[in-house]
């Protein structure tokens, strides 16, 4: 009988469970609530806070600093054995450069209006704090909503703020937020950037739902993280002990491999999504995990601690379970996006050499109460959202070893594999499905997507609903988004090119009346192709559009989106048409280093 | 109707609010607009900074003011000539 040991890759793999942090303004808690809330997180094994080092609060007037609250704050954590990372910003309102005219309740989002400001202020902070604080984060995520300013804004003020604090503490560590929520394309570009030796530590955000996650994340776990650093085909990236305060070696930093830290949950996650996605960030193999205060509670964190991460399976579509190995044994944790029950496998089910080890068998390494696993593992389990963990048994026989990969995540949504076909196409006139790889019915609600289906000289078709009027710009909808499916194209670094088909109705109003470009995710973000008019007339007309270095990782729930605002009547669309085509050899010498898909 | 509904019918209706209240995912960047012909149909006859502005208001619900759409379409412009 073989056991978890013999799976070899899955203990080479297996990542240590990461630091359990909490996203808490002790600053802002008076002293009773503050010693309230860190016996609470320190009960439940939080063994690090982030919070934020409030420019105004901290330096209210040019060059007088106060530091009471901080300090307070900073020392209270210590004491409960947590360590502090302190997240730099927002903007002093006595900081922003009036001429930017940053409506009141937005300044704070905006950029100092002079690098010495920032500079200063960092150099206080770091010469006041670096013998208790070793984490630095650049700002808060800094998005189009957090940061009113340009990419090279934030990346200029990252850059000086990662020189003082490295200048005035050799072993402090940079943190550099990613805008968005898992925004793969984002990160990617910024590791391939000089600005990317500013930061030691990639921060990531996730958004409310954990099943939207898990694709990027494993895209960035093992196929950006992994590519080009020493922590080559290592999902864990450097080593972390596992422990909050201790000497971590620092990454290399002339690779792209680097710790990954989870520094937040999008506003109004669950407290379920939260433990998801701390479950995910172990078996991403991610060195920290910061959750909101509140949903961390020891009713959950405490059946963790011990625990070895061993591997994972997908049950079912849209289920996920987790294995670890412990001090009594194995168990798992399931969870489903929704309500659903899922059946062990039967001893011929199981995936490549497991199949043949049947590791449930052996009990020599770690010893599993084997009278528990016979009565509970068999039976068919209900699983839901919240997180459910029981005695692994003989579900161990699914599982498999490390970090998800692409294809354990696309495999895991229970949906036809697309990747063979030559073409995703949204075809309204068709009776069955009309979409086939290449939706847009699900994203009709999107700002501006708002589009209308009917019938239009016989045929189905959607058409924008655009209005010219300012006060009713709310109901302009002149975009159709389009989301490809992740199993024909998700981001390839690049690699490939898409030629978009459009079908359309002439324009009725007369030449250059109507018109339309196309909006697509590329490796450097959004990107319009160049406008095209549609010929005059009340024929159905093609137009091919060639999209280069397209980028599609949904980030924003969408890939591309038609556009015809400039147009001064509707556009009527009957069907839309997604092909492959090869890069030139330029563009593709230029990734060489990054992975296959 | 019993103490008991209108509790229900309370945190149905917090429920709601919360829900109604989290915003969507974002978008990471502002759209480029560098590579658009100004004043013209693809601009929706706008300025860049203009039409950026449109665009991130549509997308995003926030209106940048002036001289920062500015800022940032001169950087996307630099940046698209590199």
């Amino acid at each position: 009988m073989l056991g978890l040991a013999a799976l070899a890759p899955g203990r080479a793999l297996a990542a240590p469970r990461p630091v359990l942090g909490a996203n808490i303004d002790l600053s802002l808690l008076d002293p009773a609530a503050r010693s309230t809330a860190l016996d609470r997180l320190s009960a439940a094994g939080v063994s690090s806070v982030r919070m934020q080092l409030d420019w105004s609060r901290a330096e209210p007037r040019p060059g007088k600093f106060k530091w009471e609250a901080f300090d307070d704050a900073v020392d209270a954590a210590r004491a409960h054995g947590m360590d502090v990372v302190l997240v730099l910003g927002p903007c002093a309102e006595w900081a922003v450069n009036p001429a930017w005219q940053v409506p009141p309740d937005q300044r704070r989002n905006s950029v100092p209006k002079s690098p010495e400001l920032w500079r200063n202020y960092v150099k206080a902070a770091v010469s006041h704090f670096r013998n208790r604080v070793e984490c630095w984060q650049i700002r808060e995520q800094p998005n189009a909503r957090n940061f009113r300013g340009a990419r090279s804004e934030y990346l200029a003020l990252l850059i000086a703020a990662s020189r003082q604090i490295r200048s005035l503490d050799p072993k402090a560590r940079v943190i550099a937020p990613e805008a968005g929520y898992l925004d793969i394309a984002g990160i990617d570009h910024f590791l391939r950037s000089a600005s990317a030796r500013s930061a030691q530590i990639v921060g990531v955000y996730l958004a409310c739902d954990p099943a939207r996650a898990a694709l990027p994340w494993a895209v960035l776990t093992n196929e950006i993280m992994a590519s080009g650093g020493e922590a080559a085909g290592d999902a864990s990236g450097p080593a972390a002990d596992g422990r909050a305060g201790a000497a971590l070696p620092h990454p290399r930093e002339a690779g792209r491999a680097r710790p990954v830290w989870v520094l937040g949950i999008q506003e109004g996650a669950s407290p379920d999504a939260c433990e998801t996605d701390f479950l995910l960030a172990w078996a991403f193999g991610d060195e920290r995990c910061y959750l909101p205060s509140d949903s961390i509670s020891a009713e959950w964190t405490w059946a963790l601690l011990g625990l070895t991460y061993e591997g994972f399976a997908s049950p079912a579509p849209g289920a996920w379970m987790v294995f670890f190995s412990g001090p009594s044994g194995h168990i798992a944790v399931a969870w489903s996006s929704a309500e659903t029950t899922i059946c062990p496998p039967t001893k011929n089910q199981g995936t490549g050499e497991q199949e043949s080890e049947k590791p449930a068998a052996d009990t020599s390494v770690s010893p599993a109460p084997p009278a528990v696993e016979q009565e509970l593992a068999p039976a068919p389990l209900k699983i839901g959202p919240r997180p459910m963990l029981f005695p692994a048994g003989d579900w161990l026989a699914a599982m498999r070893p490390g970090a998800p990969k692409r294809a354990d995540v696309l495999a895991s949504r229970g949906c036809a594999d697309l990747s063979a076909l030559p073409m995703v196409y949204m075809d309204l006139s068709m009776p069955q499905h009309p979409e086939l790889g290449l939706s847009n019915r699900a994203l009709r609600a999107l700002g501006g997507g708002a589009c209308v289906e009917e019938q239009r000289q016989g045929r189905s078709c959607v058409r924008t609903s655009m209005t010219s009027r300012q006060e009713e710009l709310e109901q302009d909808n002149p975009w159709l988004y389009f989301d490809v499916d992740d199993s024909w194209l998700y981001y390839d670094g690049g690699k490939t090119r898409a030629v978009v088909t459009v079908e359309c109705e002439g324009s009725y109003m007369g030449p250059k009346k109507l018109g339309f470009n196309i909006l697509y995710d590329s490796t450097t973000g959004y990107r319009f192709t160049p406008w095209r008019w549609i010929e005059p007339g009340s024929q159905w007309r093609s137009y091919r559009v060639e999209l280069s270095d397209v980028n599609f990782s949904n980030r924003d729930g969408w890939d591309f989106r038609i556009n015809a605002k400039g147009s001064v009547q509707d556009l009527w669309v009957s069907a839309v048409t997604v092909e492959k085509a090869p890069t030139p050899e330029p563009a593709a010498a230029a990734w060489a280093g990054a992975p296959a898909p | 109707m019993s103490g008991k509904l209108w509790i229900l019918v309370v945190f149905v209706l917090l429920g709601t609010l919360v829900a109604l209240a989290t915003p969507p995912a974002q978008a990471a960047d502002y759209t480029n607009v560098a590579g658009l012909q100004p004043f013209a149909a693809e601009s929706n006859y706008m300025s860049l900074a203009g039409y950026l502005r449109w665009t991130t208001f549509k997308e995003q619900g926030i209106w940048l003011s002036v001289p920062e759409a500015k800022r940032i379409v001169a950087e996307q412009i630099a940046s698209a000539e590199k």
